[in-house]
């Protein structure tokens, strides 16, 4: 029965992040590098975040304090990442772009704010969930000292939560730096906020008998809103879909 | 005799290789780079030592129990232990771990040079002889040695005369696919199995200490291989590209990735052919395998093939070449010791093990980043071990217990 339980769990966290792979990701090796890429600033920006939080000794059992520092951090190590890719393109500008472009292979930027974005989500909800996983496939299950049992569920849902937000996050900020102008400060102000406010939330689940309806429930607006926000960047309104639903 | 035939078989087919590629491309023009062909040389690296990697560490999860308690150096009194009536303090423990792992590359060293000696001096057949003797003894005795591990693991019973059987025709066909003719694909499953072999045997006798302390000292001695002018495998390399030898399938492997040109033809053979694979496995010295080539390496493009490839522009199969690039095998068997270590210290922590793997293949990403500025060959370990080190020891004692005190004991709280 724990097994059933895990691999519930494990396909619902992963189960949408794992088709997103294989019908955008899978089939372009350069995308694939950058995620993988963009995993390992996320990583680096976690040992940075769990450093503070281990020095700073008298504080570790407020989390906090501990948490909104990690959301700077990853933020950080987004924007970071942003200058890297930007260099790096700088770089293959120098050599031969309409050759490339003749052979349909651009330095597509959505695509690659895309991938960066996915990288990020993905080794953020394993972060999350993986330990979860490979405990709950033991022996036993939670709930027997009164905690709440509904914990793998709602770490599940939360995870699948965090992976689609990162992927959004990342396109927003990603186009919004590009865009320039105002969206220099709106767009990546947007996503820290919402960052911290979904991360926050989520420390309401420490409490002994967690409602956890609150976080999913927040998490979850919380992506259509970036859904909504990412369209209206990408140039979609609504007369534009209207359009394109008369059409077809 | 055979190991010339197979010299010969070996230089007509990567010759056969490299005209091919250069006339059947004709999309790269001057020696240009293009994203997607770096891409996709780049993972073409990553696929095999991915996979290596990947069954390595899942024997190793597999095995847990077993090696929990492997003790042979301990037995030998050669290191003192950490527990029990006599032990030592951790300093103690880690200065002679240090002076163990030492002594192997003390030893690795020594059969390095050896083995430039024997190249310079043009004497292949002492090297194909040694080769020979060392594939039998992997195939046949650490294979049974591995074997008893996995069937005591897996708690069945089987007779002796089917492992006869076993080990009979996997040492043939080992033998046949390393020195003679062999489908491709058969060579890359016998060159993972030999790594696997070589890599669940060092585990097995090299118990925690002395792996770590052998890891940070590889990385240094690679450097210093292949980094500096008179570095052994240096001069091995500058040998072997000299006299334009064939570099035979026993340290290094070579990629030749041919993909088919998925968005414009459709043709009826979709996969994707891994032609000319040259493998080359560690030497194997008193049943220690040591590992003496790790280096990248990127053939470099004639001006030649860029000639054909104008010219013969009318070809209906239009397939996209990836640099040949080539890795040590022993670049394999460290980075899966590196992880199958990181099983066993950080007690099957799913997360520690996911992240050494990213570390590892970022390594590889900056040692390939690294090689297309300086087009030199290039030492595959130091990036990746430093990184995985260095990440890991982080996580284990720190990182962990953040991961630990945002779980429990209530309520999960995603950063």
């Amino acid at each position: 029965m724990t097994i059933m339980e895990c691999a519930g769990c494990t396909l619902i966290a992963y189960g949408v992040p794992f088709s997103m792979f294989v019908f955008t990701i899978a089939h372009h090796p350069f995308r694939i590098i950058i995620s993988m890429t963009s995993a390992f600033f996320w990583l680096i920006s976690l040992l940075v975040s769990s450093l503070l939080w281990f020095a700073v000794v008298p504080l570790r059992n407020q989390l906090a304090f501990a948490v909104p520092f990690a959301v700077i951090f990853q933020e950080i190590f987004r924007y970071l990442f942003y200058r890297v890719i930007k260099k790096a393109e700088f770089a293959l500008q120098k050599v031969q772009m309409q050759e490339l472009t003749d052979k349909g292979m651009v330095f597509d930027r959505f695509a690659v704010a895309y991938a960066a974005g996915y990288g990020f989500g993905f080794i953020s909800g394993t972060f999350a969930i993986v330990n979860v996983l490979s405990d709950m496939i033991g022996p036993g299950t939670i709930g027997i000292f009164g905690h709440s049992q509904d914990f793998f569920i709602a770490t599940a849902f939360l995870t699948l939560c965090i992976i689609l937000l990162n992927t959004f996050w990342g396109v927003i900020f990603f186009t919004s730096l590009d865009k320039g102008g105002i969206h220099r400060l709106i767009g990546p102000g947007i996503v820290v906020l919402t960052h911290m406010l979904f991360s926050c939330i989520t420390l309401l689940n420490r409490k002994s008998q967690p409602l956890y309806s609150v976080s999913l429930a927040v998490g979850y607006s919380l992506l259509i809103g970036m859904i909504i926000y990412t369209l209206m960047l990408r140039g979609f309104t609504i007369n534009n879909i209207r359009q394109r639903m008369n059409r077809d | 005799m055979s190991t010339d035939s197979v010299t010969n078989s070996k230089s007509s087919t990567s010759i056969h290789s490299s005209v091919s590629s250069s006339s059947s491309s004709k999309l790269s023009k001057k020696s240009s780079i293009d994203i997607d062909y770096w891409s996709r040389s780049f993972l073409a690296l990553v696929y095999p030592v991915s996979f290596t990697v990947i069954i390595s560490a899942g024997l190793s999860i597999f095995l847990y129990d077993l090696y929990k308690y492997s003790n042979v150096f301990e037995d030998a009194g050669l290191i003192s232990t950490l527990k029990g009536p006599n032990a030592a303090s951790i300093s103690k423990i880690t200065w002679e771990s240090f002076l163990i792992a030492l002594i192997i590359i003390g030893i690795i060293a020594l059969v390095t040079c050896l083995l430039v000696i024997f190249v310079y001096y043009g004497c292949m057949k002492c090297l194909y002889i040694y080769l020979f003797i060392t594939v039998i003894c992997v195939f046949s005795l650490l294979n049974i040695s591995i074997l008893s591990m996995i069937i005591a693991q897996l708690n069945c019973s089987i007779d002796w005369l089917t492992i006869l059987f076993y080990i009979y025709n996997i040492l043939s066909i080992a033998i046949l696919s390393m020195f003679w003719l062999s489908p491709d694909i058969i060579k890359q499953i016998v060159t993972i199995y030999q790594c696997i072999i070589m890599i669940l045997y060092v585990l097995k006798i090299a118990p925690e200490w002395i792996a770590w302390a052998l890891l940070p000292l590889l990385a240094i001695w690679d450097m210093i291989a292949v980094l500096l002018p008179f570095g052994p495998l240096y001069l091995l390399i500058n040998l072997f590209q000299k006299r334009k030898l064939q570099v035979p399938s026993m340290m290094i492997y070579t990629t030749g990735i041919w993909f088919k040109n998925q968005n414009m033809n459709n043709l009826p053979r979709k996969k994707s052919l891994i032609s000319s694979f040259q493998y080359w496995s560690s030497l194997n010295l008193l049943f220690i395998s040591p590992n003496t080539l790790t280096y990248f390496y990127k053939e470099k493009i004639d001006k030649n093939n860029n000639k054909n490839t104008n010219a013969s522009s009318n070809k209906s199969s239009r397939k996209m070449k990836t640099r040949k690039s080539m890795l040590g095998l022993g670049d394999f068997i460290f980075y899966s010791i590196l992880l199958s270590k990181t099983v066993f210290t950080s007690e099957c922590n799913i997360f520690a093990i996911i992240i050494v793997y990213l570390c590892i293949i970022m390594g590889m990403l900056g040692t390939t980043i690294v090689l297309l500025i300086l087009n030199r060959p290039l030492p595959a370990l130091p990036i990746s071990l430093l990184i995985g080190l260095a990440a890991f020891f982080h996580y284990n004692h720190i990182g962990n217990q953040f991961a630990d005190v945002l779980r429990l004991p209530t309520g999960p709280i995603i950063i």
